[in-house]
């Protein structure tokens, strides 16, 4: 610990000892000027010494005393010490004196001056002077100068630091160490955080970051310390939060987390995140810092807007249920579900959008609403087949089919605008194995698809099914009530023409039995017997519409016995024979071997040749009829099936709905019952069968009578 | 007993000082001794002086060794130093040489009185003047310093003791005995030196041991009274 605080007061320590020593250094270089300046006085003195011996010695040359001069010289020098040598020179290098002694010098100055009088040279006086002894003096002067001031250096700077070690030092260490640990604490107690927290001084620099920080912003703690806290917003917001930084100076106010100020996060990468941030403002002696903790709400806000989402678009499924149950038609109803669809808040681009429906064709789709598309659009997608087009797509994969602008999906409309960028929805509406129709929707570019949203959309969609389906059986049901109007209709009918042929039944037996009895009587090629064969023919006529109103109308009783359905076809194949050679028509028959059926053979010979007949009046300038048996399985159940197919005219679909319906023939009026069909459908049924029917205008039509194979035989009769 | 010594300013004043007899015992140059008893009479002779055992010194003139004068005839138009005005062998009897030689002072293009024989030495070593007149003893001692003599004088007899004419006779002759037997004495030899440097004894003198000086002197003032 001590080791650490002393190297903290390395630069402490050092500016004490450079004070030290500069302070030794002052004194010293005190001691060596004076040093140095005596020397020079010394210098000096030696040089007046030498003024003054040139003074007497040109006194003395002048009064050309010569030896006076040598005398003087040599004697000075004697009774000098520090002279080590003198002499005088003549102008003509005669040594008029010369004294020298010989002794070794550590410190010596020469001086030279020549004497001169009325402009000519008298003599030249050379002198050295030994310094020695002046320089021991002054180095004995000096030097315990020079070690007291050293000493008296390290006793006062030993003193001064015992001083501020007591005084400064110990207390100041002790409040680091405090200080240091209150700084771990925050540290600690920084890291344990869960959200980011930055540390930061009124300047905005970075003084301290958490790990979090670390993790959410993508930069290690070294990389962002000492960094202004703009770096950690996005560019556009950094001026702005300047601004704010500057004013909450002023006024630093604590802010919690989740006021939800709209504002964004900056990481290394550049990614922007949107961001919950609390202040908390720190007053310390050293300033103003703040606590800033950081938390990345970018979940939390794509939760919000989930939620928001979720709630849209329910609140659009519930509008679309409401509007459901009003008593409207199913396309203005689909008009209104698509308007509401078109409502959700970020979804459509415009408000464009189309709801297709199946209908009969099972594979194609039909505009049933739409809002904002343009006319062209109108008209060309109209109709779409199914696998054409995303639509078509959507249709038959019955998968959600989203389409970026720039996706290779996106199939070019040129009427969209292609100014318009725009990515598409294409979502089916399905029940069961059943795709009902497509929703299209127009969305703005980029819309990015989410799994939620189709979720939300795939549940639109299973509303709009569950609307058309409701829709849908609703029509069956008022059909189906229609229906059971009309048979009960029919039923009344029946009974009342049950009663009425039966009324009829017993005259018109009368008549036909005294009219064939009158015909014995009339020979041939008379007028009477001609009448009598007219009125015989249209007795029976008469008798064999009531025995088909009879057996429509169920009052005619079967006789079910086990059958060979070939041989029964076999058989009335023979009896039109005649006919079909009459009117030019192919027979082609192919049987397969069958089980035997239990039917009535009366009635179903009956149902045969209704069947024989319509073809033959279907065909009246020749053709191919064929017939077809074969065992077949429906709905798990074995039938017996007879196919009649004919090459004649064909019936639309209009026909075909009323081709089973009594009393509507194809015939000219008089010359069918209107009762062939609709009886022999009966029969079948009676049988616990059925008949399907399909025809193409032009092509023909091809009838299918199921006999179920496990019928019980009627021994009741 | 009290001895009160006497040092006067200059020739002339010792000359009368000793001449009128107003010290017993006085020390004078050969010069001095001419002059004083040209001017006031005999006075006693005590002893001479014995430089380096001869009591005899003479002049020389001298000049650089680099210098080209080798004869007296040479310092026609050169500088000269003499000594003192008064002294022998710096200046009276040089002069007289010259003189003989044919050789005036204004034959010299100058000449100066230097205090002393030292100073002549110096000032023609210095270059101040190219030749100049010292005694015996100053050539010797400043030779080596660069130094060449050209000519010399006649021997002169040297510094004289002599007493006050009207001393007794006993006395004069008690006091010469003293000087005369001085080298004997123990501390004979720093009485001596500190007379005069190498003097090695006092010996006996006559008054006519002077007078080829006595000679040049009265040759030298006529020629000042010629001019």
């Amino acid at each position: 610990m001590k080791k650490v605080l002393q190297s903290r007061y390395k630069r402490f320590v050092f500016a004490f000892v450079s004070i030290l020593f500069i302070f030794l250094f002052m004194v010293i270089s005190i001691i060596v000027s004076q040093h140095r300046e005596m020397r020079e006085e010394i210098e000096s003195d030696a040089r007046h010494e030498l003024d003054l011996i040139g003074s007497f010695a040109r006194e003395a040359l002048i009064m050309k005393d010569y030896a006076a001069v040598e005398q003087f010289l040599v004697q000075w020098a004697e009774e000098h010490d520090e002279i080590l040598e003198i002499k005088a020179t003549a102008p003509n290098n005669f040594v008029l004196a010369h004294y020298k002694r010989f002794r070794p010098a550590i410190s010596s100055i020469d001086l030279y001056k020549d004497i001169t009088f009325e402009n000519r040279k008298l003599i030249t006086l050379e002198m050295t002077k030994d310094l020695t002894p002046a320089q021991r003096n002054m180095l004995k002067l000096s030097l315990p100068l020079i070690l007291g001031s050293i000493f008296l250096t390290v006793v006062i700077g030993l003193l001064l630091w015992y001083a501020v070690r007591k005084l400064a030092l110990i207390p100041m260490e002790q409040e680091i160490l405090m200080r240091e640990q209150a700084e771990r604490k925050f540290r600690l107690l920084l890291e344990s955080a869960p959200d980011a927290m930055i540390f930061v001084d009124k300047e905005g620099k970075i003084l301290m970051i958490n790990a979090q920080t670390e993790l959410l912003f993508g930069y290690n703690r070294r990389e962002l310390e000492g960094k202004e806290i703009e770096t950690l917003i996005p560019e556009r917001l950094r001026e702005k939060h300047k601004k704010f930084r500057e004013k909450y100076i002023f006024k630093p106010e604590a802010r919690p987390l989740g006021l939800d100020m709209e504002l964004f996060g900056l990481t290394k990468k550049g990614s922007e995140f949107p961001a919950d941030i609390s202040l908390s403002p720190i007053e310390t002696d050293e300033g103003l810092f703040t606590l800033a903790a950081v938390r990345d709400v970018t979940e939390r806000k794509l939760t919000e807007m989930k939620i928001r989402r979720s709630y849209q678009f329910q609140e659009a499924i519930s509008s679309i249920l409401s509007n459901s149950l009003k008593p409207i038609p199913l396309e203005k109803q689909l008009q209104n579900v698509l308007d509401t669809i078109l409502s959700i808040p970020g979804l459509s681009l415009e408000s464009m959008g189309c709801i297709y429906l199946v209908e009969e064709d099972d594979q194609l789709l039909t505009m049933k609403a739409q809002r904002g598309l343009p006319e062209e659009i109108k008209t060309q997608c109209a109709r779409v087949h199914f696998s054409h087009c995303l639509c078509g797509q959507a249709a038959s994969s019955r998968e959600i089919i989203f389409s970026d602008c720039t996706d290779s999906l996106h199939t070019d409309h040129p009427a969209y605008g292609n100014e318009k960028p725009h990515s598409h929805y294409c979502v089916p509406v399905t029940a069961g194995d059943k795709t009902l129709g497509v929703i299209n929707l127009v969305v703005s570019k980029g819309h990015k698809r989410s799994i939620d949203e189709e979720e939300m959309l795939k549940s639109v969609a299973n509303t709009i099914a569950g609307i058309i389906e409701h829709s849908r059986t609703d029509m069956d049901r008022q059909k189906l009530q229609e229906r059971l109007a009309h048979a009960e209709k029919l039923s009344a009918l029946g009974r009342f023409t049950a009663n009425v042929a039966h009324d009829i039944r017993t005259p018109l037996t009368l008549i036909g039995g005294f009219a064939r009895r009158l015909n014995r009587d009339f020979a041939e090629g008379t007028k009477h017997k001609e009448y009598l064969n007219i009125i015989i023919n249209e007795v029976n006529r008469l008798e064999n519409i009531l025995k088909n109103v009879l057996t429509y109308s169920g009052h005619a009783s079967l006789n079910r016995q086990l059958n060979d359905l070939n041989n029964i076809i076999q058989h009335s194949l023979e009896a039109f024979q005649e006919k079909f050679d009459s009117q030019a028509i192919q027979i082609q028959k192919r049987l397969n071997e069958i089980p035997p059926v239990i039917l009535d053979k009366d009635q179903f010979i009956e149902v045969i040749s209704n069947l024989f007949s319509n073809a033959m009046d279907s065909m009246p300038s020749g053709g191919t009829l064929s017939v077809l048996t074969e065992k077949n399985t429906v709905q798990d159940k074995e039938y017996a099936v007879v196919n009649v197919s004919d090459t004649g005219e064909g019936m639309s679909d209009d026909q075909l709905k009323m081709i089973f319906e009594p009393f509507y023939s194809t015939k000219i009026i008089g010359h069918g019952t209107g009762l062939g069909l609709p009886i022999s459908r009966k029969i079948i049924e009676d049988h616990g069968g059925f008949i399907s029917v399909d025809s193409k205008i032009g092509k023909g039509s091809t009838f299918r009578l199921y006999i179920p194979v496990n019928g019980k035989p009627d021994n009741s009769r | 007993m009290k001895i009160v010594c006497n040092i006067s300013k200059d020739y002339r004043e010792h000359i009368e000082l000793v001449g009128k007899d107003k010290v017993h015992i006085a020390y004078v140059g050969p010069a001095s001794y001419v002059e004083i008893t040209r001017k006031y009479g005999e006075k006693p002779i005590l002893a001479r002086l014995e430089i380096n055992g001869t009591p005899m010194f003479q002049g020389v003139f001298i000049t650089r060794k680099d210098s080209s004068i080798t004869t007296l005839r040479d310092l026609k138009g050169k500088t000269f130093a003499f000594g003192d005005p008064e002294s022998t062998m710096s200046h009276v009897v040089p002069l007289y040489m010259m003189n003989k030689a044919g050789i005036s002072k204004e034959d010299l293009a100058n000449h100066e009185f230097l205090k002393s024989h030292q100073n002549v030495a110096l000032g023609v070593l210095m270059g101040d003047f190219d030749a100049g007149a010292v005694k015996e003893e100053i050539f010797h001692q400043y030779r080596d310093r660069g130094l060449r003599d050209v000519a010399w004088t006649p021997k002169i007899s040297e510094h004289l003791f002599i007493a006050q004419s009207s001393l007794p006779e006993e006395t004069v002759n008690k006091l010469r005995t003293a000087l005369l037997n001085l080298k004997n004495e123990s501390n004979a030899q720093s009485i001596m030196s500190s007379i005069k440097e190498n003097m090695t004894a006092l010996v006996s003198a006559r008054d006519e041991d002077y007078d080829n000086l006595r000679l040049i002197l009265t040759s030298v003032e006529k020629l000042a009274s010629e001019e």
